[in-house]
């Protein structure tokens, strides 16, 4: 691998790394309600929460989203990519999932370019997202940035479901609570899930880009008002 | 239901409505096995055709036009939703929706009309032995200030069936619509639900072009079933409430949980029988999903909330038929 491509590839693993301070921790899309109500109490439920978010929430949404944005980006095409913002936005039902989303969307743009400084496209989507025109979207943040660095769709994809998939472990880490080595060998299997996805992300038509499944979005909309949280979705 | 033959008939061999919600083209042959979401499926040829544009005269509103093809039927106006509000049933007079056949609906609502569309009972989508999707598109269209509602009974997929449902909802100033929807396990020889090949419901509202809701279901059960976490969780029909209504803020959707919360309480619904969510959406409004066992309790449910959004509204109160969701 020639050293400027690894550099912007570590570029990118940053902006990926759950440490990466962008308020995902607040956040734990619906896990917190299954936490409440029972289901996840252990590695082996969370573990099947996760999945079932990959297989379907991740997969349709941002998962596929990411491949999109970078189509879009590909053929010069603006427009098609803050029409994909109101997409993903409205096809959230849940209120403090899609208002949390748009948070993190918003502190990833302000962090990435007090880092990196100015990456065209981004500062593009952050004026119309200060215009209210766009609502603000992390994955679409992801892959303009990935994109900006020359990573491949599929790379964006499985490298921003791991983004995702080690931050809900850390999540669920301190909020199930689970062993932190037990948190990591659910990661590990998760990951060999999120690629085995991609050959159906990389073909899935824009047609179904947010489609959801009902007990994911039930708990998402139930966790705003359940009583004790740790979580703000 | 005791619907007379020319309820039953086109009232008018006018062509249907001009428009964004006119006619469709018919040039292209039915579509064969592909996926749910093949653009063919959207140009070919329709079995059933239904196209309802309404007038109004003074304060009354009436179903100016009706045009209509195949099985699908148009009852007339019935009275119990208020002198000027007009209140009429689709009936699929097949009992349900055929393999690779496609259904149309549009209304469309000038401005300040107020019109209830309900269907007369659960719909039917017939196997599908040859892979082929089963269709049902429904557009409308409201002007300023206008009221729809559209109460759907839940479809009943049959085993091995493919469906695939859009519904495109333009909304001008001050419109609003409320449209209920749903689907149950199902039906199959062996009893059991989730039998059905592919699902895709997607409801896409717009107020001046605007996107408000984009809500997309996508059931498969041959991937991973659909019984477990994140999917049914133990039940088998789910149904949602979608309302968009600008005058609405979060003190609605607080309301509405609590009209939602003293009705199952009153009735002793929990959480063996259903678990129901109403989350707001952008632009005013708001999603009512309700997972449950049993669709003649999901409906209740569905309807208290309707009931509150009719209060807060004014509107004259309406008696749906309730005595079409026994079955599963």
């Amino acid at each position: 691998m020639a050293r400027a491509e690894l550099s912007r590839r570590l570029e990118v693993f940053q902006i990926a790394d759950s440490t990466f301070p962008i308020g995902t921790f607040n956040h734990s899309y619906g896990m917190e309600n299954y936490i409440w109500r029972g289901p996840i109490a252990d590695v082996e439920g969370f573990e099947a929460w996760l999945a079932a978010y990959f297989r379907t929430q991740y997969l349709f949404g941002e998962g596929l989203l990411t491949r999109l944005a970078m189509e879009a980006m590909d053929a010069g095409d603006e427009e098609a990519l803050w029409d994909l913002d109101a997409q993903i936005t409205e096809a959230t039902v849940a209120r403090e999932t899609r208002e949390g989303t748009r948070r993190v969307a918003r502190q990833m743009l302000a962090l990435v370019r007090r880092v990196y400084g100015d990456v065209g496209v981004l500062d593009r989507y952050r004026d119309r997202i200060r215009e209210g025109i766009c609502k603000g979207n992390p994955a679409i943040v992801f892959a303009a940035f990935a994109w900006s660095r020359g990573l491949f769709a599929e790379e964006t994809f499985v490298t921003y479901g791991y983004s995702i998939a080690s931050t809900m472990t850390q999540n669920a880490v301190r909020a199930v609570p689970l062993g932190q080595a037990a948190g990591q060998e659910a990661l590990h299997r998760t990951l060999g899930l999120i690629e085995g996805l991609w050959p159906r992300a990389s073909v899935l038509p824009s047609a179904l880009l947010g489609a959801n499944v009902p007990g994911l979005e039930l708990a998402q909309i139930a966790h705003e008002t359940q009583g004790p949280r740790l979580f703000m979705s | 239901m005791a619907e007379s033959p020319k309820g039953q008939e086109p009232r008018d061999s006018l062509p249907s409505p001009a428009g964004r919600w006119g006619r469709v083209e018919r040039a292209v042959a039915p579509a064969e096995a592909g996926p749910l979401w093949d653009d063919s499926l959207t140009r070919g040829h329709a079995e059933g055709i239904l196209e309802v544009a309404y007038g109004t005269r003074g304060e009354r509103t009436y179903a100016r036009r009706v045009y209509r093809e195949g099985s699908t039927r148009f009852s007339q106006s019935l009275s119990s939703a208020g002198p000027d509000v007009a209140y009429n049933m689709i009936v699929q007079t097949g009992g349900g929706l055929v393999e690779g056949e496609r259904y149309l609906n549009s209304f469309s609502l000038p401005p300040g009309a107020h019109a209830v569309v309900a269907t007369q009972a659960p719909t039917c989508v017939f196997k599908c032995e040859h892979g082929r999707v089963t269709v049902q598109d429904t557009s409308i269209g409201l002007g300023e200030g206008a009221v729809f509602e559209l109460y759907q009974d839940p479809m009943i997929p049959y085993e091995r069936c493919r469906l695939r449902q859009t519904m495109r909802i333009d909304l001008s100033a001050g419109a609003s619509c409320l449209v209920f929807d749903g689907v149950t396990g199902g039906w199959s020889e062996a009893g059991e639900p989730f039998r059905y090949g592919d699902l895709l419901l997607s409801t896409e509202i717009r107020r001046e072009g605007k996107l408000l809701l984009l809500d997309r279901l996508l059931l498969e059960p041959g991937e991973v079933g659909l019984e477990g976490l994140g999917y049914f969780e133990g039940y088998t029909n789910l149904d949602s409430a979608m309302l968009a209504d600008e005058g609405l803020g979060q003190g609605f959707v607080e309301g509405s949980r609590r009209a939602v919360e003293s009705f199952c309480e009153a009735r002793g619904i929990d959480d063996d029988v259903l678990r129901w969510g109403i989350s707001a959406i952008d632009g005013g409004g708001c999603v009512l999903r309700i997972l449950g066992r049993s669709a003649a309790a999901n409906r209740e449910v569905a309807l208290a909330f309707s009931e509150h959004w009719r209060e807060a509204r004014g509107f004259h109160p309406l008696a749906l038929r309730r005595n079409d969701t026994r079955r599963r």
